[in-house]
This record gives structure tokens, sequence and C-alpha cells, in this order.
């Protein structure tokens, strides 16, 4: 369907700005592998810190590509499945505040100033602006939120009794999640760190503003992965040649998403003083619990794919698996959304062993941990953003994909990358090589007493694979770069490959509302942090105050403006 | 939602379910258990090691920006040491990766482990958490001596 | 005429294999972190 010049030009600078970040983002990653390995021995590379090229790193990937893209995704979603476009003023300042606190945060980092990493633990000090723009960001992403909650009523009251298309249904749980989970980040900012960095108060309660991180941080990992499951259901199963198995298993999931995404975040403080084991305990089941949409989703898409093959003439127990689209050039997002899914196989399984309890000790923040969430995040994630942020800014300006076959190849260079990548520093974190640390300077480097001959295998595994991965990316800036500024030769339009269902489904009614799901979503949340917040409140002695990565010594305000 | 998915949902919660059983027969049975959760006291702040008895040991840690202490301890082979973890200024980690001792040091709070050493040798304590510029050097040691030799 | 029957007939036995190693490769991966922890107390 044709759209607006205005939405036009919204989703093109919402997918281009975060694509041109990533030549910072990746090269980080890049700069990362090569200081791990104990290939140079120093802090500083080209005027850019370790801890600063590593904050990048994470920002720029993981929290601005992400939430633009969620946006536009969002957006051309709406336009697509409802038919209806976003409100121009709604869409236009939900864009120029993200973009704003892009900016705002993009100085601090670059001017060294917020070299805290994007956890932003305290009691390490970033620059007030570091704060305040990652917050703009975000509630630049709900002023788009709000105005899809606008257009779906309407759609609602005009199509009485018509199912909800999946593709909507995601976007709403996504942005749902979304919205309730950074109000702890955001009451994290605004009432702990952001008075804290400026002076106003002198420490701040140190369990409670992780505690406050981590239930926003793991909704977060959500938030990355739904748009890629919204394609998966709605869109993989039409590109593989076939249909979906089954539409309420998607409705499920999503719902279960919904209620269990955001009541799971102390399983990334298990190793932490202040949260008693019971408390942990219970969040640790519950994660075990946000495993089974995921377990459903496999089985799903693994038949929607059978059926497709099947269709194809695939016969026997694992035939179809060979009889896919892999490398048809004129369907490159198939091979980004399945090069995605068989590294979530690997994702997945890591993070359950992650969220189980005591296991947790075995991986905790060594570099077992990025190896993990390289398979989730810089797995279906990054793959999915990048296929289809391709796809629509191919179908928006009406230009072919140029390069077609570097596009093609991307993914399966990138999975092939990401493989060893991930092995190389999962198995380093089984020896206890540390994650978040400029190895080079001294485990990783010959003269210093601290040396470690037994981490020079694996670190070198992960430069391996960090460089296939660089390679990849250059595959696709190219190919990108190439489409943008080729010729018009089609009519600009959004158009998603549409995948119907098999069957012709029951209707079951708890899958058409939200209510009941967002009041189940209420009770499981308040069950798991009461006890949460209690455990931070009662057993921590004593605030913190502020500290600059560089010294030892608190800061006091006078010191800051000297 | 047909019969092959409903059974889709049914093996996996089985498949957690163990794994569940499994984590609460390593508490109970193997005593594998998680950070004890310490009230605050300002004790903890004071670096020390102290012996409680023929082979009980309490070590008091306070990490700091960029070291342990005490940065060495010594204790000999067959030692239970309860180890007492805090920081005096930003967040750190502590990971003796071939015991699987991993805590969070984090001020204001304190974390307590046990941990059984059988045999002598070097037990290297990494700090695991980006604690500011000189995180990549921050390091300890427990040194487990034999007592018959 | 012949799709509609095709999708009739479709049984995801593939699926179900593919999912029973899946879950096979899970606890095996899992257990083998279990065994790891046991070794390392």
């Amino acid at each position: 369907m044709t759209i607006s010049k205005s939405l036009k030009n919204i989703l093109l600078i919402e997918l281009l700005l975060p694509t041109f970040l990533l030549l910072i983002g990746v090269y980080h990653g890049l700069m990362q592998v090569i200081y791990r390995s104990g290939m140079i021995h120093s802090q500083k590379e080209l005027h850019l810190d370790y801890y600063q090229g590593l904050t990048l790193h994470g920002v720029i990937n993981a929290v601005v590509l992400t939430t633009f893209f969620a946006v536009a995704f969002g957006h051309a979603c709406m336009s697509f499945f409802l038919g209806k476009e976003p409100g121009k003023k709604a869409s236009w300042l939900s864009l120029w505040m993200m973009v704003a606190g892009t900016i705002m945060a993009a100085w601090a980092m670059l001017a060294g100033k917020a070299s805290v990493l994007y956890t932003f633990y305290a009691p390490l000090k970033a620059h007030p602006l570091f704060y305040l723009g990652t917050l703009i960001l975000v509630v630049g992403s709900w002023v788009a939120f709000f105005d899809w909650v606008v257009l779906y009523k309407r759609w609602c009251k005009e199509n009485p009794g018509k199912p909800l298309p999946l593709a909507i249904l995601g976007t709403l749980v996504n942005f749902t999640v979304w919205f309730v989970c950074t109000l702890a980040v955001g009451y994290e900012i605004i009432v702990l760190l952001l008075p804290w960095s400026m002076g106003y108060t002198t420490d701040i309660n140190i369990p409670l503003s992780r505690m406050l991180f981590w239930f926003f941080g793991h909704a977060l990992v959500y938030f990355w992965l739904l748009p890629a499951y919204v394609m998966f259901y709605t869109m993989l199963p039409k590109l593989a040649g076939g249909k979906l198995y089954s539409e309420n298993a998607g409705r499920l999931s999503f719902f279960l998403f919904l209620i269990l995404s955001i009541p799971v975040g102390v399983h990334h403080q298990f190793s932490e003083p202040a949260f008693t084991p019971s408390t942990k305990l219970f969040q640790s089941i519950l994660t075990f619990g946000v495993a089974l949409p995921s377990f459903i989703t496999a089985f799903t898409l693994a038949a929607s794919l059978e059926y497709a093959a099947w269709k194809r003439g695939a016969r026997g127990l694992f035939g179809w698996m060979a009889k896919l689209p892999y490398l048809d050039k004129n369907n490159g997002l198939f091979g980004y959304l399945i090069c995605g899914m068989i590294l979530f196989i690997f994702g997945g399984l890591t993070g359950i062993i992650n969220s189980s309890y005591t296991l947790n000790a075995m991986v905790h923040n060594t570099a077992w941990m990025p190896g993990h969430f390289h398979m989730t995040v810089a797995g279906p994630v990054f793959l999915a953003i990048i296929g289809m942020s391709m796809h629509i800014i191919s179908s928006i300006t009406g230009k072919e994909i140029k390069f077609k076959g570097l596009y093609t190849l991307t993914p399966y260079l990138w999975m092939f990358g990401i493989l060893i990548f991930s092995f190389g520093l999962m198995w380093g974190g089984l020896i206890g090589e540390p994650r978040r640390t400029d190895l080079g300077m001294t485990y990783l480097n010959p003269d210093s007493p601290l040396f470690r001959s037994d981490w020079v295998k694996t670190t070198g595994m992960a430069l391996f694979g960090g460089i296939i991965m660089t390679i990849a990316f250059i595959f696709y800036f190219t190919s990108i770069m190439g489409t943008i500024l080729g010729k018009r030769v089609k009519e600009r339009a959004i158009e998603f490959p549409v995948a119907e269902p098999l069957h012709n489904e029951k209707h079951i009614a708890i899958f058409h509302t939200f209510k009941p799901w967002l009041a189940i979503m209420a009770v499981v949340i308040v069950l798991a942090y009461t006890p949460a917040i209690a455990n931070a409140l009662k057993n921590t002695g004593r605030g913190a105050p502020p500290y600059n990565p560089d010294s030892a010594i608190p800061v006091t305000i006078k010191n800051e403006l000297k | 939602m047909d019969k092959i998915e409903l059974r889709v949902m049914k093996l996996t919660a089985g498949m957690l379910a163990i794994f569940l059983l499994a984590l609460l027969y390593a508490s109970y049975a193997r005593n594998v258990g998680m950070p004890a959760c310490v009230p605050y006291s300002g004790v903890f702040s004071k670096p020390h090691l102290q012996q409680i008895d023929s082979n009980t040991y309490e070590a008091f840690f306070v990490a700091k920006m960029w070291s342990f202490e005490p940065s060495d301890v010594y204790v000999p082979a067959g030692s239970d040491v309860d180890i007492y973890l805090t920081s005096s200024d930003v967040v750190h980690g502590f990971n003796i990766s071939e015991k699987a001792v991993n805590l969070m040091a984090v001020p204001g709070a304190i974390n307590k482990k046990t941990v059984h050493f059988e045999k002598a040798g070097i037990y290297k304590i990494v700090c695991h958490e980006y604690c500011g510029i000189g995180h990549h050097s921050m390091e300890g040691e427990i040194i487990v001596y034999d007592k018959t030799k | 005429m012949h799709n509609d029957q095709l999708q009739k007939e479709f049984k995801p036995k593939g699926a179900i294999a593919f999912f029973v190693l899946l879950l096979i490769l899970c606890a095996g991966l899992w257990f083998s972190l279990y065994y790891v922890m046991l070794q390392k107390q």
C-alpha cells in the first residue's frame, strides 16, 4: 500500500540514522576483540578508550538501533496491517525526541564523560546529559506507542468482531512491556541518578538502583526480540513458500511474553548481596516460564517451515531442512530470519542455563555472557533488524536492492562469525575469563604478572569470529548504500510478505482481549518485585556517593567545578 | 492450538521441572547454595582473616578501586572459608572460577559464601565487574597450602 | 485441489522430531553445566 511522503521520511530517518551509527558500533565491536585477544596492549587507540568504546558499542547497538527500529517497524506495521497511518504530529514529535536524546547521550559518550557502560551501574557516575538523553530517547518511543493505541482503538470500533492482526498484537504487546519496564528505569534516572549526578543528593541506595535497572534491563531483551518474533510468525512462513502452522500459538506466545517479560529481572542479580535466596528462586522459576513461549515458537515455526518444504516436495523426517530457499537472491530476507532462528537455538538454550538459580554462578559476568547474548541480540534481533530495514527502505523508496549477492550472503557469514565468536567467549567464560575487561593490558599481556596463557586460544577464537562478523557487516553496508543511491524503479509503497494460517482455527476468546492478560501482568509483577524492593531497602546499610571511573575519591560538586 | 502443540508445551514444562528439581537437589543435598543474605554492619569494612577453629576461617574482603583487601589470604588445605565481601567505593566482582565462587561486591551491602578448599594451590580472584580505568588489573589470591609439608 | 489435499494430509512429523532433538540438546547442555557445577564445589 502507498504511504504519505511524511511517513516515508520518518521511516527513512529512523532506519538510516542507526545504520550509520552502526559504523561506530561495529568498529568498537571489532576493536574489543582486538584489545581482548592481546593483539594490542593499550587502553586507548585513536583517542578512544577501551571502556568508552565498550559504552558506545553497547548503547548504539543495543539501545539506539533497537529502539529506532522498533518504532519504525511499528509505524510500518500499523500502516500496513491496520491500513491506518500514524498521526503526523505524534510521529514527528516521537522522532525528534529520539534524535535529540541520542545526540545528548552520544555527546556525553564521545566526550568521554560517560564511560560507565550501557548498564550505567552506579556509583560510577556519568554526565547528567547521558542519563537525560537516554530518558528522552525512551520517552520519544512512548509517544509513538500512545499514538498507535489511538489507532488500535479506532480500528476496533470500525471492525467489530474482526480478529486483530497478529503483527499488531505483537507490536502492542511489545510496547506495553516496554512502557511498563521503562517506568522503572525512568524512576531510577529521575529520582536517583539525575539529582545525585548533579550534586543535589549525596548518596543513593545501590542495590535498589540495580534492581530498578534490571526491572527494565531484562524486559529490554524481549523488546529487542519481539519485532523479530512478529516477522517469524507473520512473514517467515510466506517467505519460505508456506503458511503459518498455528496462529493461536503466536497469540498465546505474545500474551505469555506480556505477563512474564518483566518479573524476571532479579535473575541478573543472583550473585549479589541484599536479595534473599527465596526472592531469587521465585524469579528464577518465572524465568523458566518465559522460556515456554520461545519453545512453542520453535515448534510452530519448524512446522510452518516443514509445510513449506513439503509443498516443494521434501519428504522424510529431516528432508524439509534442506529444501528451503536459503540462498535465493530474490528472497534475501528469508536468510536473515532463518539464520537468526538458528542462532537463537543456542542463544535461548544458554539463556536457560544463565537463569537457572545456582547454575548462574558458573557463568555470571564471565565472557560466557557476551557469548550468550550475541546469539540473541546480535543473532535473531540484529539480523531481523538489518534484513527488514533493507526490505522497508527498498519498498518505500521504490528502489531495487543493489549488490544482491552480498546482501544475500551477509546473514550466513554473520551467523558463521557469531558461532565462532560466541564459542570462544563461552569457553573462555567457563575457564574464568571476565567480560567487560581490557584483557590486552594485563591478562593477555605476556609481560604482565597477571598473564593467563589459558585464555590465549579462547580470545583468539573470539577475534577470528569478530573479524568475520565485521566483514559481513561491510557486505551489508555496501549493499544498503548502493540501494539508497540507486534509481527509483517501482512504485513507492510498504509491502510485507504476509503468511496466512494453515488451518481454519478455533476462535479462542481469551486470545482476543488484552484486559485479563494486563491484570495478570500487574499481579505477577507485584508478587515478584515486592520482596525484591523490601530486600533492597532493608538490607542496604549505607548509600554511595558518585565516583568518576578514573579516581577512587568520590566526586564532590566542588571537585567537578574545578 | 492442536493436540501436538499442547504436547509440546507439556514436554517443555516437564523438562523445566526436571531442571528445577535438579537445582533443589543440589541446593539441599549437595550444599550448592546462593550467596547468603547478611545484614549490613560496619564490622565488614575492616579487611582481615580470622581463624574460627582448626579448619574453619572467616575472610573479610573489601573490594576497592582497584584491589582486594586482603590481597592474598593463606589457608591450609581442607579448610572451610566463610567469605564476607563488601565494597568501599563502586561495584566490583569477585570470581574464583575453579571453585565457582561468583560474587558481587556492592557498596552498602554484605555478600557471603562458604567455600571448601580441599586441594592445595593458588586460587586467583578476578574482578569481573567493570569498576573504572584500573579494572583489568584488579585481582587477588587465596593460597591454599599443604599442612603436611 | 492438489494443494488442499496436501494441506489436509500434512502432519508436522519433521517438526516433532526437530523439537525432540531440541529438548535433548537443551537437557544435554544444561546438565553438562550442572556437572561442572558439582565438580567445582
